[in-house]
């Protein structure tokens, strides 16, 4: 019985570490790479690549960096963004949602997407459904929740209400 | 401006992550292997069979859920690193981790930027089902 349970627990800890393995190799080079390209200022290029989708999104252009943000580095990073962007007065609620919304859906697209293909899940299904998913939920809500009234009555910079 | 520092910094937040990644992801792959063994997990399996059979998947996938849904990531890997699930099934999983995760503590996070959190954590959770099910219809 001791044995046993000795051999469950090493069966486990195998499982665990093999695992871990998976994860270094792709977790270490990509935390190298996503800081590579906040410092080469590429985060900006690829924003004023992005400015057309402000158009489809139905959001103002200054939501476009915090979307870029928090799509390739991470939730709480674009929050950063949001927050320090809605303080400047940039945003309206309708840009507020919409970057919540999206980014609620999908952030961290490379480290999540990569934690789980590295642990056997497919790359393609993984990455094209949350991407699929964010867009249209975000059309949802800007172009039908956010339709017209709405919108006037509840746009004020975070200071003033 | 990409100096040594950026290299140092990246590879430090590498070293960071996994290391968050091993505090979980052992201690619960050692966890559900005694589980496995003493039978509970199957108790769970079989409660459960029927909600994930809609998703295409077996009853102790319902564990991945749950830990991913209102813990993180993580420990969502952790349990399906020690089940044996197939490709289809991990994907299954994992497009509705990646999808809504952290609920707790993203929401948190939410609140700060001025907008709330329940209705999109619940939005979270209703996308996070339609997409496994979708997953599963045309994988």
């Amino acid at each position: 019985m001791e044995i046993a349970l000795t051999q469950v627990i090493l069966d486990g800890l195998r499982l665990g570490l093999l695992g871990l393995k998976d994860i270094t190799i792709i977790v270490l080079p990509l935390m190298v790479a996503i800081e590579l390209a906040k410092d080469s200022g590429l985060m900006e290029r690829v924003t004023s690549k992005c400015r057309p989708l402000a158009g489809l999104l139905q959001v103002s252009k200054e939501a476009v960096l915090p979307l870029v943000v928090g799509l390739a580095i991470g939730f709480s990073y674009g929050s950063g963004v949001i927050i320090s962007a809605s303080k400047e007065g940039n945003l309206s609620m309708k840009d507020r949602y919409a970057i919540a919304v999206f980014l609620s859906i999908c952030h961290s697209i490379f480290e999540d997407t990569l934690l789980l293909v590295a642990i056997g899940a497919s790359f393609p299904w993984m990455l094209g459904s949350r991407l699929l998913l964010a867009f249209l939920a975000t059309i949802f809500v800007t172009r039908v929740l956010f339709a017209s009234k709405l919108d006037e009555e509840m746009s004020s910079p975070v200071g003033s209400n | 401006m990409i100096t040594k520092e950026t290299w140092i910094n990246g590879l430090r937040n590498g070293i960071d992550t996994i290391w968050e990644l091993a505090k979980v992801i052992i201690p619960l792959t050692i966890v559900i292997a005694v589980l496995k063994e003493t039978g509970y997990l199957e108790l769970l399996a079989k409660w459960m069979e029927p909600l994930m059979q809609v998703l295409g998947l077996p009853g102790e996938a319902a564990l991945a859920l749950v830990v991913g849904y209102f813990v993180n990531i993580y420990s969502a890997i952790a349990v399906i690193l020690a089940l044996s699930l197939t490709v289809k099934q991990v994907t299954i999983v994992s497009v509705m981790i990646a999808i809504c995760h952290g609920l707790f503590l993203e929401s948190a996070i939410t609140k700060r930027t001025g907008i709330k959190a329940w209705p999109l954590a619940l939005m979270r959770l209703g996308i996070s089902i339609l997409a496994g099910l979708g997953v599963n219809w045309l994988y």
